[in-house]
């Protein structure tokens, strides 16, 4: 999948920001850049579309109201991502409070819940896949969503996280490892 | 942003094939028909709304921060009795740990410093902050804080005192 964003969009669409009487034009041409892309990520962390979608829609809305206090110091999109995965870090925190639940009973409950949605047609491995990235600590699920999903750069992820390069490689590869591990322990039950 | 597709494919095909091969399978996640042209509408819409009503001024929030100032004084006294030569420090009723300050912290979220904590938000953040501008709603600010105190020791809590 090609990202369709260029700095060149970026560039656009903080120009259109910037100039008085254009800013709904260029959150409109930030919205059509930006808003499908930030949804799945969002998606992916929270995993039930009901969820991504408030989500998604307070992280917009963030981005709306923040939007001129951005000074170009980062590129645009990595701010975006930055908003978008505080904002679905802080909704699970939020949810696991709520939640008495025990790790691997999230994990099993994830597993019935997709089995059951609607908007979920994956097969039976991809089932097992939510369900072992569910038991990662927020911030590794975080480094391998970015990574395997989005395919993100570790440099870009660095920007979007403030983390090394090498560190969240680092991650990668443990989250990896615990995901194949989670896997072969649930073909093995 | 330029996707990193190589570079994965082979980190993957090296390290967990069976991902390799998962993530070539189709299907997954859906949204329903024409959803991304409503959350568009339902953004735009929301973002008008934002626009008609009168921004909220961070200073609208101290009179709850008169009751903060009382738990950061009992905080306060917490850290000073912890103090090695203070006499009170070996009576082990008055030890506390980090996880009782944090529960204690987290239970009176709403009656905790906002004053402070923002700024503490302010010297951490960059230009991604959410504080630069000072037009927060009162959710906002909860859950915000709530964030920032998973990552408040006790040392921070000390240097902030």
């Amino acid at each position: 999948m090609e990202s369709k964003t260029t700095p060149i969009t970026d560039a656009r669409i903080l120009q259109l920001l910037q100039k008085d009487g254009n800013q709904d034009k260029g959150f409109r041409l930030l919205l059509e850049t930006y808003q499908e892309r930030l949804y799945w990520v969002v998606r992916r962390l929270v995993i039930d579309h009901e969820d991504a979608n408030d989500v998604v829609q307070n992280c917009l809305i963030k981005v709306y109201r923040n939007i001129h206090s951005f000074e170009g110091k980062s590129q645009l999109y990595t701010w975006l991502y930055r908003i978008a995965t505080n904002e679905a870090v802080t909704f699970l925190k939020q949810k696991k409070r709520r939640m008495a639940n025990s790790v691997d009973d999230e994990s099993n409950n994830l597993s019935n819940k997709l089995e059951a949605d609607v908007f979920f047609d994956g097969e039976e491995a991809q089932v097992k896949l939510y369900a072992a990235i569910e038991i990662l600590p927020d911030k590794q699920k975080l480094v391998f969503n970015l990574r395997y999903f989005e395919e993100m750069s570790y440099e870009d992820m660095s920007g979007v996280l403030h983390t090394s390069v090498g560190a969240l490689k680092a991650s990668f590869h443990h989250a990896v490892k615990k995901i194949e591990n989670h896997i072969r322990g649930y073909e093995a039950a | 942003m330029k996707k990193d597709t190589d570079a994965l494919r082979k980190e993957l095909e090296k390290e967990a094939p069976f991902l390799a091969r998962l993530k070539e399978k189709p299907g997954g996640m859906t949204v329903p028909e024409g959803y991304f042209d409503q959350l568009q509408q339902e953004v735009l819409k929301r973002a008008a709304t934002e626009n008609q009503r009168p921004s909220r001024r961070v200073f609208q929030l101290w009179p709850r921060m008169a009751v903060a100032a009382s738990f950061v004084a009992a905080i306060g006294l917490s850290i000073f009795l912890f103090q090695p030569d203070h006499p009170a420090a070996n009576q082990e009723s008055l030890a506390i740990s980090a996880e009782e300050v944090d529960q204690y912290i987290s239970q009176h979220i709403d009656d905790f410093d906002l004053d402070m904590l923002i700024q503490y938000a302010s010297a951490a953040e960059n230009e991604g902050g959410l504080f630069n501008d000072a037009t927060l709603d009162d959710p906002q600010l909860q859950q915000y804080m709530e964030e920032l105190l998973d990552d408040i020791d006790l040392e921070t809590l000390e240097e902030l005192l």
